[in-house]
């Protein structure tokens, strides 16, 4: 109810203002006003008159102005003319007009450019365009020229270096798969756990929908899945805002709490039809930097070592020698090799762009081939994108549609682990060179017998599929009329729609089918097929007011947002397929399933206020109120109100600052409450589904219904209170920058999955329990250590770091048997949240290393006395994953047209459970192959003070200790670029070739890390460094 | 100029406030309904009621685990390959992932098929009155539910709970009533089968003008929680509880008054429709069984690792074929099983019947006649014994030449031991028979590896973890 007056109060507000100031002239009371100035605001590129242009006149003591008219022209009457106009109006650059400079009082003509507006003057917070100078969010924007540069092929890792609070989490499994989809983090964790893990037809259709705490991402204005993010040509881009704190995100209400980030895209230029090219040609290999395996010869002696070959039994030591036959004969498979490939990637982007006053337009196709380092593997994408807007008077309307085609294959050898399983003293082809398809018939394994081991090559030898489709088509449509030259009335709307595809098809020749003989072909070969579509409508309208009287300036604004969006999805499973030739889903013989799939459907509802004043260029205050409904709330719950206050200090405009030293200081302050709502309707509500049972039920003539959830009808959202601190400054005429911001963000009523007593029916219930604090700080260092314009040449670095704490305030009993059994586990720690800890605590038993004389491993217990027996209720807090500080430093030099950079991310202070260690040495079973340190770092009679246990056939079965628990300190080599712009000037074919300008550059990305742990990374699918090389070419 | 867009503005405000955004924001995907909008309808509440039918049919509970799976490997029903014969112990040995993880499946679902009850019955309070015209249909879906909640805390019971006669106050099971997260402590055994016994004579006073037609033309109430599934029920509720009297009257009226005969012949009927108070449909169970008990002789193969069968030497030995057991139906090839050469697999679960009549496909039998001629035998005198376990033997095809004879010789010793043989052969695969040796605490039974001690930890499921986790499972295990 709050909001609703709230709203009522700001529209009166704006109605008030309207009645008693109705246009022009204002300030003219003052004394003698003597000199009459006439002018014209104007367009500089089209030179279109510009209406409701803010024309203010500075004079000390005084402040006049007026409003331009809708021809453009102004009449203004001033006292004298020792003083300035300062001509604004929103989406154009601020002038300032000396008036004694001014030959022709009666005729002054003042050009307005919209060229890179939003690049100094306007922060772009997708909802609304605020003036820099008095907007009082948190927040970082960075070119898409920046980004481009820093990673041509991912700008999102690109974003990684210029923010250090926006971090794509490490997949130590997934590496540098070209198909899997990246989770991100802001500012720290604001939910528990993880959500629940989406299917992959739901993740590519819903995006981010169920990871609790990944960003909000915004594109031109409206909400969209990371999915769209990714399919994003780098070189659309405009710009990126990252907006951080309350004040700046506030806006957005109930999914604001974890940050959002704002992506724009170019609007087109006028001018002649011109014509761009955008190029990548790159060379992606595989990193194994990361692996230590042993070679044929050193695992043969583990095997030894371990006695796996008893002299008395002559079995084994048949194996034995035939394992070193093969060794003599100089068998050493490099599996790890086997599946990979270097790969060469390309991408063309050509565009089209133009226009007068009137119409502009915009028109691209690009076209992206990227194969990964795994043999098969792929990603490639299509998209054509159309830009148009046109002006009319005050009214200006302009469109964005794009249409996107993404088809990604995931490689035919599997999961890269079972090649590091392999032992190098196998071949993989036989005498003819073909795959065979048993390695080894028998590999002895303790109590078992023995095992029969694979050749995962043999099976990547036929028909395979694994892949995806997916198509996106979005768009947009947005009107902006100056309905009075200060009342702006704005309205747009979106439609997006996107279908995927996921197909699987297994060979019948698959070795997995070699039980069922060489008949029974009805059941050899298996495909599935899932397709789902989602589609999306939205829109928004908004107004906004501005106003200013002398060194008073006030701007209102309101909106209200409203979207629906619904989507399905169906997957199917055939079997039967006789042959490789027949990979088609129609070939199957029969389908063993019924088809399964869900549906979902979603509408939302948003209203916004937003009332800022600004005096004489030096305070601002801003107040944001959003209220937020949708129907996935809690029916109980009602409407979600979210507010900000924000405050700004332009200290460098205060009379007494010394701004020959300081040139530019300023300060925020903001305050404010954003939300996180991510669960499903039907947590919130007892819904019953259908799905579950969509078969007849003989003897009943309906369909059954089965209870989803036991619902909560108090859920609502959690709530983050951010209050945020913030100092920019620059120093040394600008050439060093500093910029420093702290914040404390609170967010009490916690999304908690309430585990419950399976007695009560339902495993889990969503509450709203607990509260988690995260603050930090963050720092931004950048400055120019050398600089000479004459040459033409500059030197920049920038370092930046952030560090975040985060504890868990309130947690209730509500996790109590998660953390209970999480305890009770041995093998790798798993997350356990408990008041006061944060949530990326590592709990473990505390062990004092391996007992020289015994060589078993010494724990401590919960007394501290020494004991050789492992208790699950020994544990005790012993690390945090979370790094203490984190950042990046980023170099570049510029000479003439040359520009050389690098850029590094460094992690210092995590903690981390050195997995590997415990797998691939200690426990590491030896019918497979293993780290070198397996062989080496093991106790026995005369290496007793060996970090490792005694070496096992089938390893030990060491339990997590803290003797596995490392400290993480680590350089990344993000990436280091070179660009070169050949302009006509230098070389005059630039011109003869008809070209305007050509760039050409080289970048090479992930080339390495540094770190204090070792560890196996890419588990599933290897890292990969690349070498891009870039050319664009603007044709005249 | 200005005023028109004055007026422009003007409107557009007002709309924005005025527009109503409560009920534009109520939609729900298409297979999914809100509680408060599924009870709006008569349909709704038959589609929540098949929704538990569903449940109860589900591979966690009867579909599955607790007929022909989990419950038919604890009683060794299955022959295995030698080299797997000495993980057979194994099975008696709850204190593994292996168990534990079937075990959970089976309390989680049972429960889950509560909470649905349980809001099925919230909503008849609720919209019943209401929504519900016809009085009949209304009490008929409060006493299928009542009926259903009893049979499912009542297999709860069964396997977490104690052997009763020896332990009948042992914190068993909760006993819910209502659908809230709020804790229930275990309660006594005896309070159990007390709220059992409430819910199952509610139900039978809301059923008990149910108008069932059974054997030519059933009606598909026939396969549901009908009166005479309720008065089944409350007999064998009564057995376990001790209660020989009750369990006596409510078998004796489900022979005389079903108006269901036993059958004589399975082989066009190998899922028992005809003789069956309750069973529940499940979905292509033809299709998911035909792996384990293949329909085609052919496929009846060692080679094949899934098979669930049995040798002929180990069913001849069952089935007495040496004494009077050949033309036994429910051994015959064709009839109780499929035979090829000397391994043999059950018919019950083929699903398939070959009958021409509606619903009797796919069916997986809960209660049946047969078990009232067996709960009267035990109940009754020894006479009216020896004349049931006749009806049932003669029904079963054993000769008439090798009927029980009620004389001095036969007592209860001899009772109890056709009894017990009766049901050993009966209920293969339905999962009945485990609750007949844990009734009676039978310390070895056929096949039964010497190694295995069997002692009530064996008989008692250990409470599941998760609820211990919770505080609510505390108790002292056997």
């Amino acid at each position: 109810m709050g909001v609703k007056y709230l709203f009522r109060l700001l529209f009166s507000l704006v109605l008030v203002h309207l009645v008693l100031y109705p246009l022009p002239v204002w300030g003219q009371e003052g004394k003698t006003v003597n000199i009459t100035i006439k002018g014209v605001v104007l367009e500089d590129d089209t030179r279109a008159p510009i209406a409701g242009a803010t024309i203010r006149y500075r004079q000390e003591g005084r402040a006049l102005g007026c409003l331009s008219r809708t021809d453009g022209s102004f009449v203004l009457k001033v006292p004298s003319k020792e003083a300035a106009l300062v001509v604004s109006f929103i989406g154009f650059r601020t002038r300032t007009i000396e008036l004694q400079k001014v030959k022709d009082l009666q005729n002054i003509e003042i050009l307005l450019s919209t060229k890179s507006y939003e690049a100094e003057e306007l922060v772009v917070t997708g909802i609304q365009k605020r003036s820099q100078e008095s907007f009082t969010g948190e927040y970082v924007r960075i070119e898409g020229k920046q980004l481009l540069q820093t990673n041509p092929n991912n700008i999102l890792k690109a974003l990684e270096a210029f923010d250090p609070s926006f971090r794509i989490v490490e997949n130590l499994e997934s590496g540098s798969d070209p198909n899997a989809l990246p989770d991100f983090r802001m500012r720290g964790d604001v939910q528990i756990g993880s959500g629940a893990t989406p299917d992959e037809m739901e993740m590519f259709i819903n995006g981010y929908a169920n990871r609790p705490n990944m960003p909000l991402f915004v594109l031109d204005g409206f909400i969209v899945s990371i999915t769209q993010i990714m399919e994003l040509e780098p070189e659309r881009i405009e710009q990126v805002v990252i907006l951080k704190d309350a004040a700046a995100t506030s806006v957005y209400g109930s999914k604001a709490a974890n940050g959002v980030i704002v992506f724009e895209t170019k609007k087109p230029e006028v001018g002649r039809l011109r014509l761009s090219y955008f190029g990548n040609y790159g060379i992606t290999m595989p990193d194994l930097s990361s692996y230590n395996m042993m070679n044929a010869e050193e695992k043969l002696q583990a095997e030894v070592m371990a006695g796996m070959f008893q002299p008395d039994d002559p079995v084994r030591m048949n194996d034995y020698t035939r394992y070193l036959a093969e060794v003599q004969r100089g068998v050493n498979t490099y599996w790890l090799s086997r599946p990979l490939r270097t790969a060469i990637m390309h991408r063309h982007s050509i565009s089209a762009e133009g226009g007068d006053a009137a119409l502009r337009y915009r028109l691209g196709i690009s076209n992206t081939y990227s194969p990964g380092v795994m043999k098969g593997s792929s990603n490639n994408m299509t998209n054509l994108s159309m830009t148009l807007s046109y002006r009319y008077d005050d009214l200006n309307i302009s469109s964005n549609t794009s249409l996107g085609n993404t088809t990604s294959q995931n490689s035919p050898y599997g999961h890269f682990g079972q090649y590091t399983n392999l032992n190098p003293y196998y071949r993989p082809t036989d005498t003819e060179g073909n795959y065979s398809p048993i390695l080894d018939p028998a590999k002895f394994l303790p109590v078992r017998g023995s095992t029969r081991i694979t050749n995962p090559l043999y099976d990547a030898q036929f028909a395979h599929k694994d892949g995806r489709k997916t198509q996106s088509f979005n768009t947009a449509l947005s009107l902006d009329y100056a309905l009075l030259p200060n009342l702006r009335l704005t309205g747009s709307i979106r439609y997006s729609q996107s279908h995927a595809q996921t197909e699987r098809f297994k060979s019948p020749k698959h070795s997995s089918y070699a039980h069922l003989g060489t008949l029974n072909f009805k059941e050899k070969g298996e495909f599935t097929k899932a397709i789902g579509q989602n589609k999306s409508l939205s829109g928004d309208f908004s107004i906004s007011y501005n106003y200013s009287r002398g060194a008073h300036v006030l701007s209102s604004f309101a909106r209200i947002d409203i979207a629906q969006s619904s989507g399905d999805n169906i997957s199917l499973r055939a079997r039967g397929y006789p042959n490789d030739d027949m990979t088609d889903f129609l070939f199957g013989f029969e389908m063993p399933s019924r088809p399964s799939g869900n549906d979902s459907k979603n509408r939302s509802l948003g209203l916004i206020g937003q009332l800022g004043y600004m005096y004489d260029m030096k305070y601002s205050v801003d107040v944001s109120v959003r209220g937020d409904k949708s129907s996935s709330f809690g029916a109980n719950t009602g409407i979600a109100p979210f507010w900000s206050i924000g405050t700004r200090w332009n200290v460098e405009r205060e009379k007494w600052f010394p701004t020959e030293y300081i040139p530019q200081m300023t300060m925020r302050l903001s305050y404010g409450v954003t939300g996180s709502q991510n669960y499903s309707p039907y947590q919130a509500m007892r819904t019953y589904t259908y799905s579950q049972y969509m078969h007849p039920y003989e003897s009943s003539n309906v369909i059954g219904a089965v209870l989803m959830g036991i619902g909560n009808d108090k859920l609502g959202w959690s709530q983050t209170h951010n209050t945020n601190f913030g100092v920019d400054m620059s120093l040394l005429k600008n050439r060093l920058r500093l910029s420093f911001s702290y914040y404390h963000n609170y967010t009490d009523q916690l999304l908690i999955d309430y585990t419950l007593a399976p007695s009560v029916g339902f495993e889990s219930m969503s509450e709203n329990a607990g509260a988690i604090l995260n603050q930090g700080y963050q720092f931004n260092i950048s400055g120019t250590p050398y600089e000479n314009r004459a040459k033409r040449l500059q030197w920049t670095i920038a370092l930046n770091a952030a560090h975040n704490r985060n504890v868990i305030k309130k947690i209730s009993n509500a996790l109590d048997s998660q953390n209970k059994a999480n305890l009770e586990k041995a093998d790798a720690p798993l997350p356990v949240f408990v008041e006061g800890e944060s949530t990326t605590r590592i709990f473990t038993v505390p062990s004092l290393g391996i007992d020289p004389a015994t060589g078993k491993e010494i724990y401590l217990d919960r007394e501290g006395n020494k004991t050789f027996r492992w208790r699950s209720s020994y544990k005790v807090p012993m690390g945090d994953t979370s790094p203490k500080l984190t950042g990046s430093i980023n170099s570049n030099v510029i000479w003439r047209n040359l520009s050389v950079g690098c850029s590094f991310l460094y992690n210092l202070g995590a903690d981390r459970y050195n997995s590997t260690l415990v797998s691939k040495i200690e426990n590491a079973n030896l019918v497979y192959n293993a780290d070198k340190r397996a062989l080496t770092e093991r106790w026995n009679e005369n290496n007793r003070n060996a970090k490792y246990k005694g070496i096992q056939m089938q390893g030990s079965s060491t339990p997590q200790s803290s003797r596995f628990l490392q400290k993480v300190y680590e350089l990344r080599f993000n990436s280091i670029h070179l660009n070169y712009r050949l302009d006509s000037n230098t070389f005059a074919w630039v011109d003869k070739v008809g070209l305007r300008n050509l760039n050409v550059g080289v970048n090479l990305s992930d080339l390495g890390q540094l770190s204090t742990v070792r560890l196996e990374r890419g588990t599933a699918y290897p890292f990969a460094r690349s070498i891009t090389m870039t050319l664009s070419m603007m044709f005249k | 100029m200005i005023n028109l867009r004055y007026i422009i503005l003007l409107s557009l405000v007002s709309s924005l406030l005025g527009t109503g955004c409560a009920k534009w924001l109520d939609v729900s995907p298409n297979t999914q309904q809100r509680r408060e909008t599924i009870y709006q309808k008569v349909d709704g509440f038959n589609s929540v009621l098949t929704g538990v039918y569903n449940i109860i049919a589900d591979r966690n509970l009867y579909g599955e685990k607790l007929t022909w799976k989990y419950i038919s490997e604890l009683e060794l029903r299955y022959s295995v390959p030698p080299k797997e014969e000495a993980s057979l112990p194994d099975r008696f040995n709850y204190d593994n992932d292996a168990s534990r993880d079937e075990q959970e499946a089976i309390f989680k679902k049972a429960y889950y098929g509560i909470a649905n009850i349980n809001d099925l019955l919230d909503a008849l309070d609720e919209y019943g009155q209401a929504v519900i015209q016809d009085v009949k249909t209304r009490d008929y879906i409060r006493g299928e539910a009542l009926g259903l909640r009893a049979l499912l805390h009542f297999d709860l019971l069964r396997l977490w709970g104690p052997i009763y006669d020896q332990d009948p106050t042992y914190k068993s099971i909760p006993y819910r009533t209502t659908l809230s997260p709020k804790k229930l402590d275990l309660l006594p055994a005896e309070d159990v089968l007390d709220s059992i016994m409430v819910d199952l004579k509610s139900a039978e006073k809301l059923l008990a003008n149910d108008d069932i037609q059974w054997v030519n033309n059933p009606s598909p109430r026939s396969f549901r929680m009908n009166l005479y599934a309720v008065k089944a029920l409350l007999a064998r509720v009564a057995l376990w509880k001790g209660e020989v009297a009750t369990a006596y009257q409510y078998a004796n009226d489900v022979i005389l008054h079903s108006g269901i005969i036993l059958s004589s012949s399975w082989d066009q009927d190998p899922t028992l429709s005809r003789e069956t108070l309750f069973s529940p449909n499940v979905y292509e169970l033809s299709k998911k069984t035909e792996y384990y008990f293949p329909p085609i002789r052919r496929n009846i193969t060692a080679s094949s690792n899934v098979l669930k069968y049995i040798n002929l030497s180990d069913a001849e030995e069952l089935f007495e074929t040496n004494l009077f057991g050949g033309n036994d139906i429910r051994f015959k090839d064709g009839f109780g099983f499929l035979h090829n050469g000397t391994l043999l697999v059950s018919r019950k679960m083929m699903g398939n019947s070959l009958m021409d009549a509606p619903y009797r496909a796919d069916r997986i039998p809960i209660l049946r006649l047969a078990e009232m001629y067996l709960i009267r035998a035990e109940t009754g005198t020894l006479s009216e014994a020896v004349a049931d376990l006749n009806t049932l033997r003669k029904a079963r095809g054993i000769g008439s030449s090798h009927l029980l004879v009620m004389d001095d010789n036969f007592n209860e010793e001899q009772r109890r031991h056709y009894l017990d043989k009766e049901y050993e052969k009966e209920f293969f695969t339905e999962g009945q028979w485990w609750y007949y040796l844990k009734r009676n605490y039978k310390k070895d039974f056929f096949r039964l590896p010497p190694q295995v001690k069997i002692s009530k930890a064996v008989y008692t499921f250990p409470m599941v973890r998760p609820e211990v986790l919770h505080g609510l499972g505390q108790r002292d295990e056997y």
